[in-house]
Parts: structure tokens; sequence; C-alpha cells
């Protein structure tokens, strides 16, 4: 018989009790989703290894400084401190010279594509590629809201509150997300097994 | 005469979610199974998450291992 799922308040709460096991199923329970999140919105394995190391690290000092609210949902909650450390990343990114090799290409983004390839040997790389190519060709705010519901899970109602926009507006993003990587994915006849 | 509330791509796109309100789940689950083109969409739908979902990556052991040990550490510190 398999034991139930204790909620994410009750680990955080075990967690500020002095509980170490409580924060690791909180993280390995998330991690996945914030991570995959985090590295879909900055397009770089590097940049999105440190940020999320940065999230967590605010949300371990937050929960032990007592600053967690408890009436708040886990994965929002952390989802917000990741999005908005992802941005400021990506604003102090475009301020930055990239650092190209000889053919012009963005030497991390080399480097992440190489790291991709030795994980997924299984799967085509190829479709993979073009399937994150074309989610971050969509708008900002489409791509946001596809990335925040599809992996981060988050309803559109939390994604409203995050992204300070109506539901309506979130809803609208994401059928326009959807209509456009159908089109690309029609246009490109390719189909990602 | 009783009016059928319309269903849009957008309620559609709810429902997919589990969003949808309990009238307009209840009219789409009602009609599904003779609307073509409601299945063809959620059939789009699904397939579009499941190839999304082949984008699922894990941090790194080493990014996990320092969030482990930072963790650790501030438990102890908050405990003494």
């Amino acid at each position: 018989m398999s034991s139930p799922i204790i909620a994410d308040g009750v680990l955080i709460q075990r967690y500020m009790q002095g509980n170490q096991a409580a924060f690791e199923t909180l993280l390995n329970r998330h991690r996945n989703r914030i991570f995959t999140s985090i590295y879909l919105l900055v397009n770089d394995r590097y940049l999105a290894e440190d940020i999320f190391q940065e999230t967590f690290i605010k949300i371990i000092n937050n929960i032990q400084a007592g600053k967690y609210n408890h009436e708040d949902k886990f994965l929002p909650w952390a989802m917000r401190i990741a999005r908005n450390l992802s941005i400021d990343t990506i604003r102090s990114r475009k301020r930055m010279p990239v650092v190209v090799d000889s053919e012009g290409r963005d030497v991390f983004d080399c480097l992440g594509i190489a790291v991709l390839s030795r994980e997924d040997e299984q799967i085509n790389q190829d479709e993979i590629s073009a399937l994150k190519h074309w989610i971050h060709e969509l708008p900002e705010e489409q791509k946001e809201v596809l990335i925040l519901r599809n992996y981060a899970e988050l309803s559109f109602k939390e994604i409203a509150i995050l992204t300070n926009t109506n539901i309506n507006t979130c809803i609208g993003r994401m059928h326009y997300a959807i209509l456009n990587l159908r089109k690309k994915m029609q246009k490109n006849t390719v189909r990602v097994k | 005469m009783l009016m059928i509330k319309p269903i849009t791509e957008t309620d559609l796109l709810l429902f997919y979610y589990q969003e949808a309100d309990e009238v307009t789940t209840s009219i789409i689950q009602e009609h599904l199974a003779d609307n073509l083109e409601w299945q063809s969409f959620l059939n789009e739908l699904s397939s579009l998450t499941a190839d999304t979902s082949l984008l699922i990556e894990s941090p790194s052991s080493t990014t996990v291992s320092i969030i482990l040990e930072e963790s650790r550490s501030k438990l102890e510190q908050h405990t003494l």
C-alpha cells in the first residue's frame, strides 16, 4: 500500500521544526517543474542551474526566517521567486556582450546543446530542438503562459496573479500559443515522437 | 426552448486543463462523443502536451547537492 502524499505546507512546517528529510521531499517533488520552467524561460542550461540554485536558497532563507505564508501554495510562491530571478537575469544578460564562436554562435548555447545530446540519446534530438526553438519563437507573453501552465503546472488563476494580468488575458495568450505551435508543427510537418 | 451555451475553443482549453466551470464541463462531457471538431481540438491539445513534456529537464546532481547542503546548514544554524 502506498503512503499518502504529504502536503507541501506540512513538509515546510516539518523542515522548520528541524526535519531535513521533509525539505528533500519538497525539493524532489518540485525540482523538475521549476527547473524546466526556468530553463525554457532563459534558454540556457548553465544559467538555469544558477537561477534554480538561487531560487531554492531564497526559499530556504525565507522559510527559516518565517517569511513563508502558509496560506499560499508552495509552487506558485516558488515560481514567483524563480520567475523574478529569471527576468532579472534575462534583463542583465541583454546588457552583456554575447561570447560567440568562429561561426557566430553563442558558445554557451553550444555547450547546452552538447549536454542535452548526451542525455537524450534515445530520442530524436532534431525534433526536440525544433520544438524548443518554436517555443522560444513565441511572443514572450504567450511563451510565459505556456511554460507556467504546462511545465510549472500553475492554474490560469495562479498565472494571472503571478504575471499581474487577468485570467482571460492568460487564457487568450495560451490559446494563441497553442495555435501558433500547431501552425509551426503543421508547416514543418514534424511530429515529435 | 432550452438554450445551450455555445462552446468555444477557450472553453475546450479550460475543460482540457480541468479549469472549466461546472456548466461548461457538463455540456462538453454530454456532447463530446458527437462532436468531431471538439474531439479534434482536444486531441491536438493532448498531443501537444505530450510533445512538450519531452522537454522536461532535471537540474544537475551538483546543483541539488549544493541546495541540500545549504538547507542542512541553515537548519543547523537555526537550531543552535
